[in-house]
């Protein structure tokens, strides 16, 4: 893999290639064309000494011209458009730009800006809303690393779901309006916030534990496994099997 | 951690050859850094069964020594060690008032973007249900078989995501195993190294300003911009496919044999990161063989058909160690459906051409091939093949009035441009392994099976995967259009007005 075939090494300039490239160029595989002469410099630049060049005023004029141009069609690039509220299907040529600069990357650095503290869990929260990851942090609180946690069979997820509320997500019928399917039906999506914690649904153990040491109980599920009594209930609750 | 991947990434381009530049080194340092370490990863799960840490950044090291000391006794036997060179003055030639006001609104964007991917934490759906749920399994059980990854229940769960290739899933949990609570400086590092190298390989065929011009475009396409702070393997995987394509063309048409060898390694990281790059793999092949034949020389050909291995190795792991139900998502036979073929060429269009997704990224490569074909044709009219092509070109645009975008119009296309640039020694190469690719890309959604609805479905097949697959085409079709011969000539001569400072 190392080159080492330097001294082969055949010079001739590339008038395709910018002079910043490489003038020096190794022996091709392919044939290439005789390449074209490269332009000559202009005469007044050549005589000089380099770093006593002055700068050229045509390049000032054209560099002034360049940047006016430059400043012009980013403006129009970037350019915000407010939504015709008689036509919210109505996109321009820049849309997508337009979404992304102004929508998206300025609401992005105004909410971190405002939010420069939070912690992982008050991100996602940010993010999310206060719905399911706050369920979500109630059990990695109470349940140790290295526990098994049991949840609720899938029959029970098709039934309850949660709304968001100011003051956090609460337990309701999921035929309710506005009523959100509980994510942690998934497998997945709960070990991935809380591995190392191991899950298992009712619905696949039966009535064995099958190990777990705690219960998600929902909308009043799962009391009835549980080996003390449950003085205060809530909708939610992440409890011990045993106290 | 990171600093030994960096240095172990410029150790390898060190080794491999002298023709990059430092800044190409510097720039390109980290992907190839990340990519190799996570190689040294998959080496250590498979012989001591322990990924941790320390393991990792002591192999790394060993490996960058190793690496270095190689490098220095080749130059020691040349009698060419680095610091005896003689020193380059410094160039400013380069830099213009337009460089300034792209590079500017690059850098702003690339400082932005950044600051929200490191703001939150993973939250697609793709990353919890896949890769950085691997991720962190990998990072606290120390093996890439764990619990995640052999549970029946977890893979159906979880679908194909996670069991994509590994680079990413390992680049990730390098963060955990540093003790980060989120992964997400790793899509940082790719993004803002991706930004680098675009610049610094275009610059090996454009202009100052053309290469910034065309990076600072490459860098705005929305869907792509939005991706760079999510934590997904799309970003990567085009990055690498686009660092190993431009390699294999700076390789071709320069001549520089290091970047043959970057390109191989660049794409065989891609394929680390997402099995679907293999497809730029057989439009390389194609290349290369045609390279083989014309000048009876094999090497190239067997040392690039290589880069497979990788693949084939993760699919033996997985068959190995995972427990899944077999359900191929393909339809493994040849067969015509007309209605359906439409359906898959209207809906590339309709994202492809879609202001909101890709911007005007797909319009301006269209353009850029317009003006290729128009531009060989026209101004080297006195060739006879051109006479010919424009006869080709005008039979072209009467099928495509009759018929419009179908199959047959768009293959004909296709073959007019490759052969117009074949014929004028415009990049061909270049043109070919693109639209080939694509091409393919574009019918491997045709072979899928359309059972289940989710094909076309909004979130489907289409319109999620077929969407962020063509990361890997919009920036190799601006670079393939912008450093073609008559677009690097305007450049040049728009640089050459616009020089304030002689070398």
């Amino acid at each position: 893999m190392v080159n080492l075939s330097q001294t082969a090494e055949v010079k001739f300039q590339n008038s395709r290639i910018s002079p910043y490239t490489c003038s020096y160029m190794k022996p091709t595989d392919k044939q290439k064309k005789a390449p074209q002469p490269q332009p000559k410099p202009k005469a007044k630049a050549s005589t000089q000494i380099p770093g006593t060049v002055p700068i050229r005023f045509s390049a000032i004029i054209y560099n002034v011209i360049g940047a006016v141009i430059s400043v012009i069609f980013l403006s129009s690039f970037f350019q915000h458009h407010d939504q015709d509220p008689n036509n919210p299907a109505e996109t321009h040529i820049n849309s997508g730009y337009d979404w992304m600069f102004n929508t998206m990357l300025k609401g992005n650095m105004d909410l971190i800006d405002k939010n420069p503290d939070k912690n992982l869990q008050q991100k996602y929260e940010l993010k999310w809303g206060p719905g399911e990851i706050v369920y979500v942090n109630q059990i990695k609180t109470i349940v140790p690393d290295t526990a098994m946690v049991l949840l609720p069979p899938a029959k029970l997820f098709k039934e309850l779901g949660y709304v968001m509320t100011q003051t956090g997500p609460v337990v309701q019928r999921l035929d309710q309006q506005g009523c959100k399917n509980f994510s942690m039906s998934d497998l997945p999506w709960i070990t991935y916030f809380l591995y190392p914690r191991r899950f298992v649904y009712a619905d696949s153990v039966g009535t064995d534990l099958h190990g777990a040491t705690y219960i998600v109980s929902i909308g009043g599920w799962g009391v009835d496994r549980l080996k003390y009594l449950v003085e205060k209930p809530e909708p939610f609750m992440v409890l011990p099997i045993t106290k | 951690m990171f600093i030994l991947i960096f240095l172990l990434g410029f150790s390898l381009l060190f080794a491999i050859s002298k023709d990059f530049k430092t800044t190409e080194r510097l720039a390109l340092a980290m992907p190839m850094g990340l990519g190799l370490t996570t190689f040294i990863m998959f080496l250590l799960d498979r012989t001591i069964h322990s990924i941790t840490a320390g393991s990792v950044m002591a192999s790394v090291a060993v490996l960058t020594l190793v690496l270095t000391g190689i490098r220095l006794y080749l130059d020691f036997k040349n009698q060419d060690l680095p610091w005896k060179r003689p020193r380059t003055k410094p160039d400013l030639s380069w830099l213009n008032l337009v460089w300034i006001i792209f590079a500017g609104m690059t850098a702003y964007l690339a400082y932005s973007i950044t600051v929200k991917c490191l703001y939150f934490p993973p939250a697609e759906f793709d990353t919890i249900l896949g890769y950085d749920l691997l991720s962190k399994a990998i990072a606290h059980e120390h093996v890439i078989a764990n619990s995640i990854l052999t549970n029946k229940d977890m893979v159906n769960g979880c679908g194909p995501r996670l069991l994509y290739p590994p680079l990413l899933a390992l680049s990730n949990s390098l963060c955990y195993m540093t003790g980060m609570e989120t992964p997400k400086l790793i899509n940082s590092l790719f993004f803002v190294s991706w930004v680098f190298c675009a610049y610094l390989l275009l610059r090996r065929f454009l202009s100052s300003s053309g290469a910034i011009i065309f990076t600072f475009l490459a860098v705005v396409v929305p869907e792509m911009f939005a991706h760079a702070s999510f934590s997904l393997t799309n970003l990567p995987c085009a990055i690498y496919t686009t660092l190993a394509v431009m390699s294999f063309v700076i390789w071709y048409e320069q001549k520089k044999e290091g970047f043959f060898y970057l390109s191989f390694i660049s794409i065989i990281f891609g394929i680390w990161t997402r099995s679907e790059a293999v497809l730029f793999v057989g439009a390389i092949l194609i290349v290369l063989l045609y390279v083989a034949i014309r000048e009876k020389r094999y090497k190239y050909l067997l040392i690039y058909a290589s880069s497979v291995v990788p693949f084939l190795t993760w699919n033996m792991f997985l068959k190995a160690y995972v427990p899944r139900d077999q359900a191929g998502f393909f339809i493994t036979k040849v067969f015509y459906d007309k209605a359906k073929l439409e359906q898959v060429l209207r809906s590339a269009w309709e994202i492809m051409g879609s202001n909101n997704v890709y911007g005007m990224t797909f319009y301006i490569v269209i353009a850029g091939m317009f003006m290729i074909l128009i531009a060989n044709i026209g101004l080297h009219f006195g060739k006879k093949e051109n006479k010919i092509m424009l006869g080709a070109l005008i039979v072209w645009l009467i099928i495509y009035g009759s018929f419009g975008a179908t199959f047959i119009s768009l293959l004909l296309f296709a073959a007019l441009i490759i052969a117009v640039t074949f014929i004028n020694d415009d990049q061909w190469e270049f043109v070919l392994i693109y639209l080939l690719a694509l091409g393919v890309y574009t019918m491997m959604f045709y072979q899928i099976k359309p059972d289940d609805g989710t094909l076309f479905s909004p979130g489907g097949w289409m319109q999620s995967g077929y969407k962020r697959g063509l990361f890997c085409y919009a920036p190799l079709g601006l670079f393939m259009v912008g450093t073609s011969k008559w677009a690097s000539w305007a450049f040049a001569k728009m640089d050459e007005q616009l020089r304030l400072f002689n070398k």
